[in-house]
C-alpha cells in the first residue's frame, strides 16, 4: 500500500471511531450515573447501587408519572394506529392521482409543524372540550404527532402488497367490512405494527404535549424529569432517563424485526 | 379492464361502503379537522383579532428586542446545528456507503442506537458529560493543563452539541439515501478516464449528492427551529428560543395574542421550509430517471 493510502486509512479509522464514540458513549456514560450510590449527577458514579431506581419506583410522584406515561402512550398508540391504518388504506384506494397526493400532503403536514406550537394551539380547544389534565387529552395531541408516521409506515407496506386480494374477497361475497377485517388487515399487519411502535415511541419520549396539556394530574415521565431537574438535580432523573432509553431500544428492536419480516414475506409473495 | 355497468349510486350501502375511499378516510379527516385545522385556525384568529388602536402582535414580534433576541437565538442554534450535522454527517454517511459490510453495520448501528434511545435520555446524558465537573471538562483539563473548566453547559455550546447529537441520525440517513441513488459506475468511469480519487469524488460524486445535502440541511434546520427539550435543558437564560417562551407567554402571562403570533410565524417558516425540503427531495428523484 502506498503511504498516502495508509494515511487515509488511519485518518478515516480515527474519524469513524470518534464518530461511534460521539454517538454512543454519552448515552452509556449518562446511563451509568443512574446506578451511582452518591447524591450528585457526576461521572464517574461513586459506587454502585440501585437506590435511585428504588426511589423512582417507590416515590408516589415518580410512580404516578410512570403510570401516566404508560397509559397515555397506550392510548396514543391505539388512536394513532387505528386512525393511521384506515387513513392509509383510504389514500391507497383513492384512484385520482392528484387527490391522492393532496391527501398525503394533508396527513403528513403535522410533521412539519413544531410540536410546541401544536400543543399550544390545542390548549384553548381542549380547555373548551374539558380535556386539559386528562390522559386522553395528552394522548390525542401525541396521536396527532404520530399519525403521519403511522400513515407513512402503512402506506410503505401497501406499496409492497397486492390489494387485488381484497377485490377477490369481495367477488366471493364478502362485504367491504369483512373483506377489510379478514383480508386487508392481515396483509398490512407488519406495517401497522411498525406504525404502532413508532406511535408508542413518539408518545413515551414527548414532553411538549404534557407541558401544555397535562395540568397537574396527567404529567408523564419526561415532564417529571424536567420538573425534577429544575427542582434538585439528583441522579433520579438519570434512572428515569435510562428507563425511557431501554423502552426505546426494546421497541426499536421489535419494530426493525417486524419490518424485516414484512420485507422478506413481501418479496416472497412476489416471487411466488 | 373493469367493466362499468350502470348501477344506481344512491343506495345507502353504495354511499357508505361503496368503492369510494371516503368511508376509510373519514375518521382521519375528522381527527385532522378537530385536532389540527381547528386549533391552528383558532390560533390564527387569536393572533389577528386585536382591539382597535392596539399594535398587531406580529409587529411586536418583529420589532421588540426580546422577541428579536429569541428569534435570533433560535436561528443561530439551528444554523450551528445544521452546519455541524453536515460536517460530521457527510463523512460518516460516505463511510457507511463505501465500507465493507461488517464495518458498515457497526457504524450504522451506532447511528440507529443513538436514534432509538429517544431524545430525553440523550439530552440528560449531556448534562452529566458537559458540566464543570463533567467528563469532557475532566479530560480537557488533564490533557491541556487548563486551570479552570470551560463552561459548556447552559450556553450556546451546550445547545449546539446536544442538538447536533440529536439531529445527526436524520442527517446521516437522508445523506445515505442520496448516496445510494448515485449510479454505481459513474465514479469508476471517471477514474478510468483519468481523474484521481479526489477529483472523481469532488466532480462526480459530490455534485450528484447535492440534493441530498440540501434536503438533509433543510430537515435538520426545520426540526431544530421547533426543538424544545435541548435548549430548555442544556441552554442558559441567554439561549431562550421561540418555542421555549410560548408556555410562559400564554399560560404564565396570559398574552395569547403575542404567543399566537409567534407560534404562527414559526409554523409558517417551518411549513415553507418543509415544502422546500420536499421539492429538493423530488429533484433527486427526477435526476434518477
Amino acid at each position: 500500500m502506498p503511504p498516502s493510502r495508509i494515511a487515509i486509512t488511519i485518518l478515516s479509522a480515527i474519524f469513524l471511531s470518534s464518530f461511534v464514540i460521539f454517538a454512543v458513549a454519552p448515552i452509556v456514560l449518562g446511563a451509568s450515573v443512574s446506578v451511582t450510590s452518591g447524591d450528585f449527577l457526576v461521572f464517574p458514579p461513586e459506587g454502585i447501587s440501585w437506590r435511585w431506581y428504588t426511589i423512582i419506583f417507590a416515590d408516589p410522584r415518580w410512580r404516578a408519572a410512570f403510570i401516566n406515561s404508560i397509559v397515555i402512550a397506550g392510548l396514543c398508540t391505539v388512536i394513532a394506529t387505528s386512525l393511521g391504518t384506515l387513513t392509509a388504506y383510504g389514500i391507497a384506494l383513492t384512484s385520482n392521482r392528484l387527490l391522492r397526493q393532496g391527501l398525503i400532503v394533508l396527513f403528513v403536514l403535522p410533521l412539519a409543524v413544531p410540536h410546541m406550537s401544536l400543543a399550544m394551539a390545542l390548549y384553548p380547544v381542549f380547555a373548551r372540550l374539558g380535556l386539559i389534565g386528562t390522559h386522553l387529552g395528552v394522548a390525542l395531541a401525541q396521536a396527532l404527532y404520530a399519525l403521519p408516521l403511522v400513515v407513512l409506515a402503512v402506506l410503505a407496506v401497501i406499496r409492497r402488497r397486492d390489494l387485488q386480494l381484497e377485490r377477490a374477497a369481495r367477488t366471493l361475497g364478502a362485504d367491504a367490512f369483512s373483506a377489510f377485517r379478514l383480508v386487508v388487515l392481515p396483509l398490512l399487519s407488519s406495517g401497522i405494527a411498525v406504525g404502532a411502535v413508532l406511535a408508542f415511541m413518539t408518545s413515551f419520549d414527548d414532553v411538549t404535549a404534557p407541558i401544555f396539556l397535562s395540568g397537574s394530574t396527567a404529567g408523564t415521565l419526561p415532564k417529571m424529569m424536567l420538573d425534577a431537574l429544575a427542582l434538585n438535580s439528583d441522579p433520579s432523573v438519570m434512572a428515569a432517563s435510562t428507563v425511557i432509553a431501554l423502552v426505546g431500544l426494546a421497541l426499536f428492536a421489535l419494530g426493525s424485526a417486524l419490518s424485516r419480516r414484512s420485507q422478506r414475506s413481501g418479496s416472497a409473495s412476489r416471487a411466488t | 379492464m373493469t367493466i362499468v355497468l350502470w348501477r344506481p349510486v344512491w343506495s345507502p350501502s353504495q354511499i357508505l361502503v361503496g368503492n369510494a375511499s371516503l368511508v376509510w378516510l373519514l375518521p382521519g379527516l375528522v381527527a385532522t379537522a378537530v385536532l389540527f385545522a381547528w386549533p391552528i385556525i383558532n390560533l390564527l384568529i387569536v393572533s389577528l383579532d386585536i382591539p382597535t388602536g392596539m399594535k398587531s402582535p406580529y409587529l411586536a414580534v418583529l420589532s421588540e428586542p426580546i422577541y428579536l433576541r429569541v428569534i435570533s437565538n433560535t436561528a443561530v442554534s439551528s444554523l450551528g446545528t445544521t452546519i455541524f450535522c453536515l460536517l460530521v454527517g457527510y463523512p460518516t454517511a460516505y463511510a457507511i456507503h463505501v465500507l465493507p459490510p461488517l464495518w458498515r453495520m457497526i457504524v450504522l448501528s451506532s447511528v440507529l442506537f443513538s436514534y432509538a434511545v429517544g431524545t430525553m435520555p440523550r439530552v440528560f446524558s449531556w448534562i452529566v458529560l458537559l458540566g464543570d465537573r463533567g467528563l469532557v471538562n475532566q479530560a480537557l483539563m488533564q490533557a491541556f493543563d487548563l486551570g479552570e473548566p470551560i463552561q459548556m453547559l447552559y450556553n450556546q455550546k451546550g445547545v449546539i452539541i446536544g442538538m447536533t447529537h440529536v439531529m445527526l441520525p436524520f442527517m446521516v440517513l437522508t445523506l445515505l439515501g442520496a448516496m445510494a441513488r448515485v449510479p454505481d459506475r459513474l465514479v469508476p468511469a471517471a477514474r478510468t478516464l483519468g481523474a484521481g480519487p479526489l477529483r472523481a469524488f469532488a466532480l462526480v460524486f459530490l455534485p450528484l449528492t447535492t440534493p441530498g445535502i440540501l434536503a438533509g440541511m433543510m430537515m435538520v434546520f426545520i426540526y431544530s427551529l421547533g426543538f424544545y427539550v435541548v435548549p430548555a435543558v442544556l441552554g442558559g437564560a441567554g439561549q431562550t428560543t421561540a418555542v421555549m417562551i410560548l408556555r410562559d407567554l400564554t399560560l404564565g402571562q396570559g398574552r395569547w395574542a403575542i404567543g399566537a403570533a409567534l407560534s404562527i410565524t414559526m409554523i409558517v417558516i417551518c411549513v415553507l421550509g418543509s415544502a422546500l425540503y420536499v421539492a429538493l427531495a423530488r429533484i433527486g428523484e427526477i435526476e434518477e430517471h
